[in-house]
């Protein structure tokens, strides 16, 4: 009898042992560290390349600067280990940076355009000129 | 008095269990902050005759990342995060319609150059014949 209660008593006592250990295995997983960002930032940074060599000189791009705060922000949360916040800041960053480029381009090809109005509008200007100032 | 104390318990347990709930709801995961602007600045974006179709892929992008950011999040900063993201997406989609648009464009307006360019020089050899006959005129 007393043998069966202590049977029973170590079925009873052996269930959430199993289950405490797997909670404690599944916490274990939870906490282990993400894995660094690497892929994510060498993204950013080479985001922010294009971004740069398509920028006009001296022209401001508040996305770009956006980019790169993003980016160092980045790497400092990665410096301090905080991976989860550091991929997400190389995203921003990355982000940040494809705008950028697609903004200079969309200027550039803009830009283009209004030079060709400009040198059309100079030569409605000259013939009326002509015209207008006896050579018939 | 004994008849009063087991109503407070009761009282009081009904207070804790609607307190727990009250709780419980407003801790629900909600749309993060910014994602309807966001999905208003798509749909803008879509509904805008000139550059809807000007980048396909692009807009397709910001969709999905316009719906990962409606998304109710448990946490506030992953719900941020994506609504970062979704508007830089959106923008960009804008944006390269507009390039996409702008090329599209130059067309007309090289054709208009040349038109003007063509009228100039018709009339600059107009004139140039005038003065040629009129001075055969003049010599005659």
């Amino acid at each position: 009898m007393t043998r069966n209660a202590f049977r029973s008593d170590s079925r009873l006592w052996r269930a959430p042992l199993i289950a405490g250990i797997g909670s404690a295995l599944l916490f274990a997983a939870c906490a282990t560290t993400s894995p660094e960002p690497t892929l994510a930032i060498r993204s950013a940074e080479q985001a922010i390349a294009a971004a740069d060599q398509a920028r006009v000189a001296d022209a401001a791009s508040p996305d770009l600067n956006e980019a790169r705060e993003k980016l160092t922000a980045a790497q400092r949360a990665v410096k301090n280990d905080d991976m989860v916040e550091g991929e997400r800041l190389a995203r921003e960053s990355r982000a940040a940076a494809e705008l950028a480029s697609a903004k200079i381009e969309a200027a550039k090809e803009r830009a283009v355009n209004d030079d060709i109005k400009r040198s059309t509008v100079t030569l409605a200007q000259e013939m009326q000129r002509n015209s207008t100032s006896g050579v018939k | 008095m004994s008849a009063i104390l087991p109503l407070h318990r009761t009282t009081i347990l009904a207070a804790s269990v609607s307190f727990a709930l009250f709780a419980g709801c407003s801790n629900a995961p909600t749309k993060p902050d910014g994602a309807e602007s966001v999905r208003n600045k798509l749909a803008q974006l879509q509904s805008n005759r000139d550059l809807a179709t000007r980048a396909p892929l692009a807009l397709r992008d910001a969709e999905g990342a316009v719906r990962a950011a409606e998304q109710p999040q448990d946490e506030i900063a992953l719900g941020q995060h994506l609504v970062f993201l979704a508007d830089r997406k959106v923008d960009k989609a804008r944006a390269l319609a507009e390039s996409q648009l702008a090329v599209e464009q130059r067309k007309d307006l090289n054709e208009q150059r040349e038109a003007m360019r063509l009228q100039a020089r018709t009339k600059e050899a107009d004139s140039s014949n005038r003065r040629g006959v009129g001075t055969i005129n003049a010599h005659e």
